[in-house]
Parts: structure tokens; sequence; C-alpha cells
């Protein structure tokens, strides 16, 4: 349904950093794709160049297949007709994702007003159909009232609402359970499941929500892609290092730490696997050439370990 | 949300009671003989020498003898009463005068607030909007060295240029002689071009720099990213989203400006010999026509004061989370 | 490196043109032909003896602008010293001890905004003595707000940082704490703030000057402004007269607020 070819992004300024490389995603319709990477590792910045919504000075390469068509050329007035009402954006429930003097009613019903030409007391109804489904509680109040009154996980669940009023069936939300406690992750969660018919693609650095709502991960690491499979096979049968180590780290596997996770920016070794000078399986190889993606019987992993 | 107001008109009335005091404090506690500062220094001593009758007059009609406090309280009556006496320089009620110069004054200040408040706003949109592209490349210096000219300089060159060398404008005054009905008033609208051009220009430039900034910043908020990503075209998120956002705090500059209607003229009317306000001070300050500065001084003051209380309670009217942190309270 | 040069032009040029009017404040006495109160035979046009003629009494415009220099950068200077130092010391006793402090300080902060600048300016040099003294004090009675809202603010940002807090809780004298933590990390923006404040006092001081409510004795730029003016030299196209101070207030006001606007800039990238 959505097809993601060598997705590149370079930022023009701050000497041209690479933030996405070669990233490769096949969305099926109505599947589930969760992608994990720490912050910093160009999950975001993805997911915003697969809508078009970066700035000016990033150059995307690549290609992303929608309808037949390659999004990447679009001009702004054929976005309109996608972004909102074919594919949409949830953003993070934490930040300023609302717009701070209008209600929340009008904000979730916007979409509809654009696509589905209704008026304004439709869209404000359908919006509080949609809170509702959300269970926000006490919708008709809720409603008009503005984001600031809105705690963070009620901010994400509506903005989830937001995302399906127009009925499109493509979601891609960014860091949904950022800033929120376990309690709320869980009714995030909950929201995300009721979503079966649409097709979600999410980026989180969070695994125990990847695991709620994942049928595929992908997980990032420093730009790059490093594996990408199935839910399970990614969770149970880990293949790159740096997988295996987040998994080690979870709190249920005992936080076993084994080395620092902060990227060193601009420090990974050019040319070479950009986890070599942190992993544990690190070859001579891995230091100068950079693995391709090696597809392990559907089970796709960027490390030279599997090369065989 | 009514306590909030009503507060805030409480600390407007405190705040003009202050001033007024303030302005009961320079005369009284300045160094040197009150008397002086209410009479003016020549005059006083003209007086001391050929009529020490009329000033003990008054002396005694200031009651410059009696305690300060119960001069205090005379001075209070006097300002709830509007008596604040007679001029020196014309020998009339000084409200009168006063209030004839506030006319001359909002004749140049409101269309100057008005006309800025529009070009800064719809310029400063523009540039903010797409910043880097050419519109903001060329607007944005001209309007940084223009906001860097001190008033007078700029109002000289002004009056160099179109008044002395290009003759489009009259040089000096409000008014033709010997013009009276439609011709009067074309002739006042003839010589109110060239200092109306002037605080427009001035104007202009900060209200473009405030509105440059406000929609710069405001089209990076992620809202706006999330307005784009719900499909809505561009104009759309920019009348819809952004500007409603950007209005916020160039209304309350605006509203802020308000206050400076009255006071904030004095160089352009000085070079422009435009009998208002700031003339008006001017001219009682070198006269030493205490009683008229002094009025000047506080009405100016009572309009910046009340233009902040209108500004802040637009700004409640506005912004939800302004109504909502009264609730908490 | 070379990107970042080209990015801090408009400081470095600012600076360039702050540095120039310095030196020819400094060395006044060796640069002006002639002391700028002696009086020879008025309106010359400019010639060799006179660069920029001479004024309605006789005096070398010339020695004028640059005797000028000193004055007016001196009560720009000054009065930038006193405004941001009232601003500082008011914004970390009320953003720093909150409280009684804060609600006070915070009160007349707002007072002082209410009242109209020029009218009080105005007032305050027509009551007080005349003089250098005066005019700093009525060009700072009111100007320090913006720099004492803005660094209060700052304040209060730092106080909730971690090393600021730990040196609370360890019971550091406040004193202490202000001085060697608080301002160290402030000298930025309020170096900033300084240079923006030079330049407006610069501004008002030749608005004062310029209506003839100046310094008397020493001239500044703004009084030559003002005799130029009022003697009509522009009826009488004496464009040597009313040009120079024109320019050179321009171009002070311009460097300080170049030095101010990019030094700012910077600090928010």
């Amino acid at each position: 349904m959505l097809e993601i070819k060598d997705i590149s992004v370079q930022f023009a300024s701050n000497h041209s950093v690479q933030a996405v490389e070669n990233v490769n995603l096949c969305v099926k319709e109505k599947e589930k794709v969760v992608i994990v990477g720490e912050t910093g590792s160009g999950k975001s910045i993805l997911l915003l160049a697969i809508l078009g919504l970066l700035p000016q000075n990033a150059m995307v390469t690549g290609e992303v297949l929608f309808e037949g068509r390659n999004l990447l050329n679009l001009k702004r007035k054929e976005w309109d007709q996608i972004r909102g009402k074919k594919i949409s954006y949830v953003p993070q429930g934490s930040g300023n994702g609302m717009n701070p003097l209008m209600n929340v009613g009008f904000q979730v019903g916007e979409p509809l007003l654009e696509h589905r030409q209704t008026t304004k007391k439709e869209a404000f109804q359908k919006s509080i159909e949609l809170l509702k489904k959300f269970h926000i509680g006490s919708e008709e109040i809720m409603a008009k009232q503005y984001p600031h009154t809105y705690s963070g996980g009620m901010r994400q669940r509506a903005m989830i609402a937001m995302g399906i009023s127009a009925g499109a069936h493509i979601i891609l939300a960014d860091e949904p359970t950022k800033g929120l406690d376990e309690k709320r992750v869980a009714m995030v969660a909950e929201s995300f499941q009721m979503l079966e018919d649409e097709t979600i693609l999410c980026v989180t650095h969070d695994l125990n929500f990847a695991k709620k709502i994942a049928q595929s991960i992908s997980v990032m690491y420093a730009a790059n892609q490093v594996e990408y499979a199935a839910a399970e096979e990614v969770l149970n049968h880990p293949l790159h290092p740096y997988t295996q180590d987040m998994i080690a780290a979870m709190p249920e596997n005992g936080l076993k730490v084994s080395k620092g996770f902060a990227i060193p920016h601009g420090q990974y070794a050019q040319g070479g696997c950009r986890y070599a000078p942190r992993c544990r399986m690190c070859k001579e190889r891995c230091m100068i050439q950079q693995p391709p993606m090696i597809n392990c019987r559907g089970h796709k992993v960027r490390c030279w370990n599997y090369a065989d | 949300m009514h306590k909030q107001i009503w507060k805030k008109i409480g600390i407007a009335f405190l705040t003009i009671y202050i001033i007024i005091t303030i302005s009961f404090i320079l005369v009284h506690v300045m160094p040197g003989d009150p008397i002086i500062h209410l009479v003016g220094q020549e005059e006083y001593y003209y007086l001391l020498d050929n009529d020490p009758e009329t000033l003990n007059k008054m002396i005694e009609k200031y009651g410059l003898d009696d305690s300060l406090s119960a001069q205090y309280f005379k001075y209070l009556k006097s300002i709830v009463t509007f008596d604040f006496g007679i001029s020196y320089t014309n020998q009339m009620p000084v409200l009168g005068n006063v209030m004839r110069a506030c006319s001359w004054t909002l004749l140049l200040s409101v269309p100057t607030w008005i006309l800025s408040g529009i070009f800064g706003a719809v310029l400063g949109v523009i540039a903010g909007w797409k910043p880097g592209k050419l519109f903001d490349k060329i607007m944005t210096p001209i309007f940084l060295v223009l906001n860097t000219i001190p008033s007078n300089c700029l109002c000289l060159l002004m009056l160099i240029l179109f008044a002395y060398n290009l003759k489009w404008f009259p040089i000096n005054g409000m008014v033709s002689p010997g013009k009276i009905g439609l011709e009067r008033t074309l002739s006042i609208l003839h010589h109110m071009w060239l200092p109306i051009i002037i605080m427009v220009i001035f104007r202009t430039a900060s209200d473009f720099m405030l509105m440059k900034s406000a929609v710069s910043q405001i089209r990076k908020e992620e809202y706006i990213l999330t307005a784009t990503s719900k499909g809505i075209p561009e104009k759309k998120v920019l009348f819809r989203h952004v500007m409603r956002n950007a209005m916020l705090p160039y209304m309350t500059s605006f509203c802020m400006q308000m206050g400076g209607l009255l006071s904030g003229s004095m160089v352009v009317e000085v070079v422009f010999g435009w009998k208002g306000m700031g003339m008006l001070m001017y001219n009682a300050v070198q006269n030493r026509d205490f009683p008229t500065a002094q009025l000047c001084f506080l009405i100016s003051a009572f309009c910046v004061v009340i233009s902040n209380l209108i500004s802040d309670m637009i700004n409640i009217w506005i912004d939800p989370r302004l109504k909502e942190d009264t609730a908490n309270e | 490196m070379n990107k970042k040069k080209k990015r801090n032009l408009p400081m470095i040029s600012g600076i360039l043109m702050i540095s120039f009017f310095l030196f020819i404040a400094v060395f006044a006495e060796q640069i002006a032909p002639y002391d700028p109160t002696d009086m020879m035979q008025g309106y010359l046009p400019p010639s060799k003896e006179h660069i920029l003629g001479t004024n309605d009494v006789g005096q070398d415009i010339f020695s004028e602008m640059i005797y000028g220099t000193r004055v007016s950068l001196y009560i720009g200077i000054f009065a930038a010293f006193v405004v941001t130092g009232i601003g500082t010391v008011m914004a970390m006793i009320s953003g720093y001890f909150g409280g009684i402090a804060d609600k006070v300080i915070t009160a007349v902060t707002n007072i002082a905004m209410a009242v109209p600048s020029l009218p009080l300016t105005v007032l305050l040099v027509a009551y007080l003595k005349p003089g250098k003294a005066s005019l700093i004090i009525a060009i700072s009675i009111t100007a320090w707000t913006g720099t004492a809202r803005i660094l209060r603010s700052r304040v209060q940002q730092l106080c909730e940082m971690p090393f600021i807090k730990i040196e609370k809780t360890m019971g550091v004298h406040p004193f202490v704490i202000l001085w060697k933590h608080l301002l160290p990390n402030m000298k930025d923006i309020i170096f900033t703030r300084g240079a923006l404040a030079v330049s407006s006092a610069m501004m008002t001081e030749s608005s004062l000057s310029f209506l003839g409510l100046g310094t008397y004795g020493e001239k500044s730029w703004g009084n030559v402004l003002h005799y130029a003016f009022f003697r009509n030299s522009i009826m009488k196209q004496q464009v040597w007269w009313y040009i120079p101070p024109i320019i050179c207030i321009s171009i002070a006001v311009l460097g300080f607020m170049l030095i101010g606007y990019y030094g700012q800039q910077k600090k928010e990238e």
C-alpha cells in the first residue's frame, strides 16, 4: 500500500548531516509497522520525509510509492489532496501539536472541513463522536476546551482522532508515548489497537509500546535501518547486535546495559558499520565496509555477521 | 476571568494614583523653592523684584506655606475637580489649552497608528512567512536601518528632501492662513502629509520587525506542521493558524502603542511646528510654564496606563490560556 | 571558520564603527583643529581653514563635531551603564529571592513602564539643574524597565537549573551565588542589552539635545543639530552644518544596535 524505497535525507546546513540513509519499508494494507530507535536516530525525520513535511533545506532522495505515484515529486496542491485525506500524521501529544488558540473539537474536525466539505457544525459533531470513541470523557464539554486543558495522554488520543477524522487509512504517528507514564501509554496503545482497519506506521523509542501494537518492526540506528522483520521475529530472535543490546536493556530483561546508548555524533566510523565502534561482535570488516541489508529468511538485517 | 479583569483595573487606578503622586513629588521635593518650579524662574525673579504681593498671593494660592501633607491633599483635590490652574504663557485655563493641543496631536497620531499597524502587519507577515526570500532580504535591512535612525534625523532628512528640495509639501505649520471651510480642511490635510509619512515610516519599521519575528517563530511551531499535515492549503494555514497566533503579540503591542498617541510625536511636532501636545509641552518646559507641563505629563501617563489596561484585557479575551490561569487562582 | 566570520560581519562592522568614534572621543584635543568654543567669523562655508565651515557664532563646526563625539558617547555609555546596572540588580533581586521582593520590584517595573518616557524625561530635565548628570538621570529613569524584565526571566530560568538549586540547598550565601554563578551565566545577555541600551540612550540624548533640553556649555551632536535647525541652516542650504551631526548620530546608534542585535541573534541560534 505504501512503499518506501531507498529514502535518504540530508540537511543542507550544518556541514550536510546525513539524517536518514537508504531506508526501505513496505507497508501492506492494515499492517502495523513500528520503527524503533533512539533519539536522534532519524526516525522522526523519516516520517516527516514520507509526508513531504521537512523544511526547505532538507534534501530527500528515493521514492515513496503510493497509489502508483511517487509522493516525493508532488506539488503542494497535490499533497493537500493526500495529506489528512488518505495519509495522516499524528504528532506527539506531549508537544505543541495543537494550536493553543483553537478548541480541540474544531481541530479534530478540521480535516473533515477541508476534505469532505462539511459545515463547521457537522465537523464539530463528528469530532465529538470521535473523541467519544477514544474515551476522552465528558466529550461535549471537552471538545469546546483548548489543548492546554488536556493532559498529555488525552491530547495524544485526541490527535489520533484528528488523524482518522477525514477517513485517512494510513496513519503516521510520531512518538505517541513520549513523556507519558505507564498507565497513559497503555491507554494510547489501546487507542491504536482500536484502529484495526487502518494502516499504521508508528515511530517510537519504547519497545514495550512497540510490542503491543506492532506487526512488523524496523530498527533504526544512527540514520540507518539496521533490522526489519515481523514483530515476533525482532522481539524474540533479534539478529542485529544493536537490537539484541536494546532488548537486553529492557527493564523486564534485567536492565543489562552492555554499552552506553548515547550516539556519539559524527564519531561513528566513516565507511564502516555505524554500530561498529560499540558493537561487541565487531570484526575488522565492520570498521571498513558498511554492511548491506542482508535477507535471512525474510528477516532483514544490516550486519556482516549474517553475510553468509 | 472577571476577577482578573477587576484586578487589572485596580492596578491601573493604583498606577495612575502613583503617577499623580510622582508628579507632585517632582515639584515639591526637587531642589529649589517649589514656587520657582510653579511660577517659572524668570517670572519668579520678576515678581520678586516688582510685585512681591502677587508672589505672596501665589504662595497662598498654592498653599505652599501649608504642611506638605496638606499641600498634597489640596493637589489631589485639584486633580479630581479638574482644576489645573492657569497657563503662564497665555493666561488661559490649562485644561482648555491641553485639550486643544490633544486634538491636533490625535489628528496626526491616530492615522499614523492605524496605517502603520496595517502596513507593518502585512509586510511583516509576507517577510516572516517566507524568510530568506527576496522580499525578506530587501525589506528587513531597510526597516532595520530605519529603526536605527533617530527620529529627529529622519525628520530633518525628509523635511529637506520633500519640503525644501522637491517642494511637495509645506515646510511648517498646520494650516495656511486665511483659509476657511473646505479650503481650510484641505490645507490641513496638505500640511499633515509629511509628518504623517515620517511617523508612519517609523512605526511601520518597528511593527514590521515585531510581526516578522512573530510569524517566523510561529511558522516553526509544531501545530503549524500539524495543520499542514491535515492537507490544509498554504493560504489557509497562514490565515487560520499562523496569523491567529501571531496577532496575539501584535495586538498587544498595537494596543500599547495607543498609549503613545499623545506623547509619541514630540520631535515631529517641534520640527514641523505642529501645535499639538508635544509642542505644547516643549514650549511649556522652555517657558517654565509648569502647570501646563505637568498636565501634559499627567494626561500622557493616563493614556499609557489605559492603553496598557486595554491590551491586557484583549489578551485575556483572545488567549484561552490566560483565562485558565484565573480559574486556578 | 570562514562561515563563522561571515555570519558575524554585521557585529564586526558595528565594533569598527564604535571604535572609530571612541578613538575620536579619546583624542579629541589632538584631532580638533580649533577649540570648539572659540568664536571667529560666523556662517563661513567649508574651506581649507574650516573643513565644515563655522556656525552662527563663528565656532568651527568640525571641531564641534569632534568634541561632540566625546559628549554624546559619554552620555550614551554612562546612561547605558546606569540602565543596565539598575536593570541587572533589580532583575537579580526579584528573580532570585522571589516573594515580596519580586512583587514589589515587578510592581515598580510595571509602573515605571506606564510612565511615558519622553515627557517625563523632558519634565525632569526641566526640573533638574542642567548638565550631563541630570541628562543621564533623566534618560535612565524609565529606560531600565525593559532590561529588568528580560533579565528577570533569565534569572528565574537559571534558578531552575540544577547547579543553582544545589548551591541553594547547600546553603551557599545568596550573594556568592548571585555574583559567582548567576552573573557569569548572564554576561552575554547583559552585554547585548547594554549595547542596545547605549544606542537607545544616544537616541534619547540626541532627541533631547535637539529639542534644546540637553547639556549646557558642552555641545553634543544633538546640540549641533539643534543650532543648525533653529538657526535655519536648512533654509540657507548649509549642508555642511546639518548633515554631519545626522550622519554621526545615525552611524553611532547603528553601530551599537548592530552589536546588540547580532549578539542577540548569535545567542538564539
